[in-house]
């Protein structure tokens, strides 16, 4: 369970988010809805602890963001870009990350990519891979240790149809295996089909939730 | 992780090989812990690119840390603290393979017995040098960091103006380096850790 509780950011003087409080529980899929710049990906970065809140708290599983941990333990991250390291290929990619926490066998590892819909013995750097191959591939960066908190930043940009209808799948498989899962996304069709809760933003305040 | 490939080692050995091949041919003190005010501008130059070597292999791996993995990778540790201390000290062992490769050619080919304890302040300026470096970037953007870096080599190798006798002792005269010396150093070289440390858990948005 992740507790917000009041939480504003400041940049430079800039309010970029204005007391946001809210509970998103486990096993649960959560929509952002929002204009450009309405601060969806400042709350996502906010949640994983990349951006740091001038007031209020981020509670994740009874700790506090920001005091005994900097990241949620348990965190599966997709932000805007595919962040994999481009020389490599997709498998070593999650080989390497799974070392920092040592919590994901290469059987995990195999099956997730399998699970997005990429070929497992493709050895072509990512460099080579095609946008939606990429995506693809974040996806299945975020999703390989299989965290208990995912934060998904428009995870279908660049997916072709009939992969969008297998990401949703897998979203679902996650949710029910107990995952808080978070998502921003301009695609309504995602929102309404995957999220029990779709939030809406607005400079940086949540203005409803449905 | 994926930060110091092993291509890198690689292409410090060699070009520091490369460097300390070269310079012994034509003398017999190793350029770094030569005096300074008798060297020529060739030898200068000579001691401008072995010092970039470690320089530019660091900035490569720092681009790949903030423009490839950079935000996956911070996520996955426990806290901001433990990741600058493992990237940080990554990048530290950089400089100190770049100049133990630099030492112990420079033993092969003079075939000493043992080792000129100048060489310590010189693995400690370097490492000094890259912390102060990483500071300014962290504090302010990538692009001061990489100016300082430049200036720096510069001006440390063409500026010989007394007033600058002691910035320049930070600037590289290893041959007036000592025990003394090489203390102070390290311990700013704790001080700068700390300091880094405390930006990095400081900073708003990483
Ligand atoms: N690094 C930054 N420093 C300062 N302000 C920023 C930074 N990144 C974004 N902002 C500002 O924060 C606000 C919210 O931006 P954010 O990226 O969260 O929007 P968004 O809802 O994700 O938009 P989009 O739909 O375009 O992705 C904007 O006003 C933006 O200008
Ligand atoms: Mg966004």
């Amino acid at each position: 369970m992740i507790e917000v509780k009041n939480i504003t950011v400041k940049i430079k003087k800039e309010t970029i988010l204005k007391d946001v409080s809210y509970i998103f529980e486990a096993g649960k899929i959560y929509g952002l809805r929002g204009r450009n710049g309405a601060g969806k990906t400042m709350f996502l970065r906010a949640l994983a602890g990349l951006i740091r809140v001038s007031s209020g708290r981020i509670v994740v599983d009874g700790e506090v963001l920001g005091e005994n941990i900097d990241f949620p333990p348990s965190l599966g991250l997709l932000i805007e870009n595919n962040n994999l390291a481009p020389e490599f290929s997709l498998t070593k990619n999650l080989k390497l990350l799974s070392q920092i926490k040592k919590v994901a066998t290469d059987d995990d590892i195999e099956q997730t990519i399998a699970r997005v819909g990429l070929t497992t013995n493709d050895s072509r750097k990512v460099a080579k891979f095609s946008l939606g191959m990429k995506q693809r591939g974040a996806i299945a960066q975020a999703l390989f240790e299989k965290p208990s908190l995912i934060l998904l930043d428009e995870p279908t940009n660049a997916i072709d149809q009939k992969g969008v209808i297998q990401i949703r799948e897998l979203l679902a498989e996650e949710a029910q295996r107990g995952a808080t899962i978070i998502l921003a996304s301009h695609n309504l069709e995602d929102l309404t089909l995957l999220a029990d809760k779709i939030i809406d933003l607005s400079d940086g305040e949540i203005v409803s939730d449905v | 992780m994926v930060q110091i490939t092993k291509y890198q080692i690689v292409i410090c050995f060699i070009l520091s090989t490369l460097f300390v091949i070269g310079q012994q041919l034509t003398h017999e003190t190793p350029i770094y812990l030569m005096n300074q005010s008798t060297i020529t501008y060739v030898q200068q130059i000579a001691l401008l690119v072995s010092q970039l070597t470690p320089f530019i292999l660091i900035v490569g791996w720092e681009e790949r840390m903030q423009t490839g993995q950079g935000l996956n990778y911070f996520v996955r540790h426990k806290n901001r603290l433990q990741v600058m201390i493992k990237s940080y000290l990554h990048s530290t062992i950089i400089v100190i393979v770049t100049t133990f490769a630099i030492i112990l050619s420079q033993i092969f080919l003079t075939k000493q017995t043992g080792i000129d304890y100048r060489w310590l302040g010189v693995i400690c300026f370097y490492v000094m040098w890259h912390l102060l470096q990483r500071i300014v970037e962290s504090y302010f953007s990538s692009v001061s960091g990489l100016a300082m870096m430049v200036g720096m080599i510069g001006f440390g190798l063409f500026v010989k103006t007394p007033i600058l006798l002691p910035i320049l002792f930070l600037f590289g005269r290893f041959s007036e380096l000592n025990t003394c010396k090489t203390i102070i150093m390290l311990m700013i070289i704790t001080g700068l850790y700390a300091g880094l440390g405390y930006i990095y858990r400081k900073k708003q948005v990483i």
